[in-house]
């Protein structure tokens, strides 16, 4: 990042950029008190899952006017990272890195042929990972050993249940982001889903959670000590896997799809990130302008060390058409190519404004499923009439407002 | 004879003492409020301030980034009648306090006594006892995450040997409070030295006259030692439930207020609403607190007023 900012102020002598991290849990807070105190960062990074809120409650800058003035056109960046930026027809974010390859699955190779399984073959349906994670699971007086695959959890910030439902052919979310569509025949069969397999392959919510317990993040991972078979978890695991595990033989593979689901579809492209201007009535132009050079700089630079310079030393899928994310030294990693293919399944799935509080309630829904406090039927409708009485009460207030 | 009118003593009332005072006396008290100046005026930016602006702002639709809208009691009746989350966040704050309290008074009373005997080390066993008291409580909360852990953990080990199964403790709707109440006893040290202090507060001569009388130990404890140390026995009660209404750390950490909103605490869906849903509910978090307070305010008067029952001050 230094490097990245270093070459842009050599590019544009004239500005001098101050970059402050911010801590994970306090970054939203204090973007919003910077805001309301009329004093926000020139630019900062923000999550594309909590654009709406921002631009509902106009804390940020329209980039709509400076990219047609500098030729920002939408086609430089794959269409579902594109649709991220966007909102009520006008452009906030530029996008960087993707909000795409986050539903990838990473499996054990060795353990799929100890099992009696392809390992050059990852199951296409949801049938298929179910007798695959029979053979992988192993239990001891029903206590899990090993885990063949955690359907609770996908990888990213996106619930689970939005996943599987995506995987399904299903739709959570109007694209107005005004009604709830989850409770329908797919939300059902991907929450059943979710459900019989917890329960019948996994020994129950409980005991996956117990077993999760015992593990870690990072180099203490199930997947990375041979607890887990399959792991769900976006791009970013490739490296993951090769710091933490570097001697497993690892396959690379989109989603299953469910009964219900499009072979063509089966990750979400859900939230990312992107660079944004906070809105500042006070800001002088050349402060401005300033502001959106460096936004330029960080999300659409692909010849100097700019956004695909940047995404290329991390190795990672870039937001941008023209950009090869695994390129580095003139080689492409030798895996990219299967995680950019898995990323063509993605779809874009909408965001809420009160996106929080809307993962609360789908997060008690599958909960409340899961631990067996109400039938899945049941729970999806109570949760979809929860959702749906939130987002009314919004708009209302928005509306009114 | 002459006739003189005595004036009764009577100080003349007054809206303003500070004038009745002499000069020196004024200057005297310029200074006292001059040293304390500083304290004060943080008291008033930083305490008093907040505090109205809170009030203030528990009657609005305040988001931050928006000024917010004069919305009247909505906000205080959107909690009663139309949040879910608001009752069962009470509730379990509610049985938290009731648990934790009941747990630290009853674990400190009996330590202290154990303290208060004379044993070898006895200031190593008090330290020790006390040190886990000032442990950070990130740090406890991560300690506790492998006391608590229901593959490896250290209690199930403990339990183990009284033939109890493994608990699942914070991964289980059922066991995931009773988890947090007994990692409520880590905090005992501090109940404790206030029930050691007290306990040491006790003449001797009352425990040597009952002794005279043929009172065993069991009497003496029923009988003089529980009496006389209800005062202390009331204050830690009044300072637990204050504290114990405002767990937030643990259930942050450990358990997210999860599973199945077995341990969302009061506070922690207050932080929600403040700082982690999208707008911000700030209006609505600051009713949130006001009503904590009242609930705090109207509890601790209940213990007050009931405290002429039980507790003895010795005269």
């Amino acid at each position: 990042m230094e490097q990245q900012i270093a070459a842009f102020q050599a590019a544009n002598p004239w500005i001098t950029v101050n970059m402050t991290l911010q801590p994970w849990e306090q970054r939203l807070e204090t973007l919003l008190t910077s805001v309301a105190a009329g004093d926000p960062p020139h630019v900062t990074m923000l999550g594309r899952q909590d654009l709406p809120s921002f631009v509902l409650q106009n804390a940020l800058t329209p980039l709509d006017e400076f990219m047609e003035r500098d030729g920002i056109t939408p086609d430089m960046f794959l269409e579902s990272e594109w649709r991220g930026a966007q909102y009520n027809g006008q452009t906030w974010i530029l996008p960087q890195p993707t909000g795409g390859a986050l539903n990838i699955a990473w499996y054990n190779k060795t353990m799929f042929a100890e099992a009696g399984l392809d390992p050059e073959s990852f199951p296409d349906t949801w049938e298929e990972l179910w007798e695959a994670a029979q053979a992988l699971t192993i239990q001891t007086d029903g206590f899990l050993d090993r885990v063949g695959v955690n359907v609770a959890t996908t990888g990213g910030e996106t619930p689970a249940f939005i996943v599987w439902l995506n995987a399904n052919g299903g739709d959570w979310l109007s694209e107005d982001g005004r009604t709830i569509l989850f409770n329908s025949p797919q939300g059902l069969e991907a929450l059943q889903f979710m459900v019989d397999f917890t329960n019948e392959i996994n020994g129950g919510i409980e005991e996956v959670q117990s077993f999760y317990s015992q593990t870690g993040e990072w180099e203490n991972g199930p997947f990375y000590n041979n607890y887990e078979a399959i792991m769900l978890n976006g791009s970013w695991a490739l490296f993951l896997i090769q710091d933490f595990s570097p001697d497993i033989e690892f396959g690379i593979a989109p989603l299953p799809i469910g009964p219900s689901g499009n072979p063509d579809v089966r990750g979400t492209a859900w939230g990312g990130w992107g660079y944004t201007i906070p809105r500042n009535d006070d800001l002088p132009e050349a402060e401005l302008e300033a502001a959106w050079l460096l936004t330029k700089w960080l999300t659409t630079e692909i010849e100097d060390e700019g956004a695909c310079w940047f995404i290329q030393q991390q190795q990672r899928p870039s937001p941008l058409s023209e950009c090869d994310g695994y390129l580095l030294d003139g080689v492409t990693h030798p895996r990219a190519e299967e995680i950019l293919n898995v990323m063509l399944y993605d779809r874009w799935v909408p965001i809420a404004p009160i996106q929080p509080q809307l993962n609360e309630v789908i997060t008690n829904m599958t909960d409340e499923a899961m631990f067996g406090v109400k039938s899945a039927e049941q729970a999806l409708a109570d949760g979809a009439a929860a959702a749906q009485a939130l987002l009314d009460a919004f708009w209302a207030e928005q509306d009114a407002s | 004879m002459s006739s003189a009118t005595v004036q009764p003593l009577v100080r003349k009332r007054t809206l303003n003492p500070f004038r009745d005072l002499s000069p020196a006396r004024r200057r005297e008290a310029l200074y006292g409020f001059l040293f304390i100046s500083p304290w004060l005026i943080g008291l008033v930016i930083f305490t008093l301030g907040p505090f109205i602006a809170s009030l203030i702002l528990s009657f609005t639709n305040y988001s931050i980034l928006q000024p917010g809208r004069w919305v009247g009691f909505d906000n205080y009746i959107r909690a009663f009648t139309n949040d879910d989350l608001f009752w069962i966040s009470l509730r379990n704050t509610v049985v938290y306090v009731v648990g934790s309290v009941t747990i630290r008074v009853i674990l400190g009373f009996v330590l202290a006594l154990l303290l208060n005997t004379k044993i070898r080390f006895l200031a190593l066993w008090r330290t020790l006892f006390y040190i886990p008291s000032i442990v950070p409580i990130v740090a406890t909360t991560i300690i506790w995450l492998y006391v608590l852990n229901p593959r490896f953990g250290l209690l199930n080990w403990f339990l183990g040997f009284f033939g109890v199964p493994r608990l699942r403790w914070l991964t289980s709707p059922d066991t995931a409070m009773l988890g947090l109440l007994v990692m409520s006893s880590w905090w005992v040290g501090t109940t404790m030295i206030i029930f050691l202090a007290g306990l040491q507060g006790i003449p001797e001569d009352y425990h040597d006259a009952a002794k005279i009388d043929g009172a065993n130990a069991w009497q003496r404890l029923l009988r003089i030692t529980i009496p006389l140390m209800t005062p202390t026995i009331f204050f830690n009660v009044i300072i637990g439930i204050i504290n114990a209404f405002q767990v937030f750390t643990q259930a942050l950490i450990m358990t997210n207020g999860g599973p199945l909103n077995a341990t969302r605490f009061y506070m922690l869906y207050l932080y929600d609403n403040a700082f982690g849903y999208l707008p911000p509910q700030m209006g609505y978090a600051s009713a949130l607190a006001w009503i904590l307070f009242v609930i705090i305010f109207v509890l601790s008067l209940v213990v007050v007023r009931s405290s002429d029952r039980w507790v003895f001050y010795g005269n």
